[in-house]
């Protein structure tokens, strides 16, 4: 068990050692969501602001868990994410977003995204969408 | 990040008053997104939901619309900024 000085939060290390990628358009976003994984001792972090950046990264680095925005320019979080199932069926998605419509949410949810958050996220709610993620991803895999 | 985020309405105010007196919807409609994203990221949630209006009056091209609630956005952010600034004050002293 390690205990950061963040408030007892990350009680395992195990999400403190997968590798991340934040896909989202906005730039203060990014920051924003970067910034609360490196709060969890998260470091393995990267961003992408467009799909074609974020399939580049994937292909690259295969991320354990990919932080997705819906609503982009080009190509949205739901088409991005047909791509990504493609090239990594395994990856644990969640959708992060400022959208609290219940459409957005019930789209997310019957594709193959694992979790879904909705803006602000504080530390606590990241921890808690990355380890319930982790475990829906994980019974689709059987 | 807050210090940085207190910035971007400014940024978006100026950019959206010059696209507004060119009536440029679109241009209106891309700065209401950016900044729903940020104020929705720091807990500014009436703001982004604004914000949130604008750009579907903006993509439905409810031009009206778009543009007099754009005109409201420094208001709605006036209280925004104050409670930053007062939570940054209390964190320096």
């Amino acid at each position: 068990m390690e205990r950061k000085g963040n408030g007892g939060l990350m009680s395992d290390n195990t999400l403190q050692q997968s590798s991340y990628l934040v896909v989202d358009d906005d730039e203060f976003s990014r920051d924003f969501i970067v910034n609360v994984l490196v709060h969890l001792g998260c470091n393995n972090v990267q961003c992408a602001p467009d799909s074609e950046t974020a399939l580049h990264l994937t292909r690259q680095h295969k991320p354990d868990f990919v932080l997705l925005d819906i609503y982009m320019p080009e190509v949205d979080g739901w088409t991005f994410l047909g791509q990504l199932r493609k090239t990594m069926p395994s990856a644990v998605v969640i959708m992060i977003t400022g959208s609290g419509r219940p459409a957005d949410f019930k789209k997310s949810m019957a594709e193959t995204v694992d979790g879904y958050c909705i803006k602000p996220v504080s530390p606590g709610v990241m921890q808690r969408a990355l380890e319930g993620a982790r475990g829906s991803r994980r019974g689709r895999n059987g | 990040l807050l210090t940085r985020y207190l910035e971007l309405p400014r940024i978006a105010f100026a950019d959206i008053e010059a696209a507004s007196s060119k009536a440029d919807i679109n241009a209106v409609t891309a700065q209401a997104h950016k900044l729903k994203s940020a104020s929705r990221s720091v807990g500014a949630l009436p703001l982004g939901d604004l914000c949130d209006h604008i750009e579907s009056s903006g993509m439905a091209q409810d031009a009206n619309t778009c543009l007099e609630l754009a005109h409201t956005l420094p208001t709605a952010f006036a209280p925004v900024q104050e409670c930053i600034q007062a939570h940054l004050s209390r964190q320096r002293a």
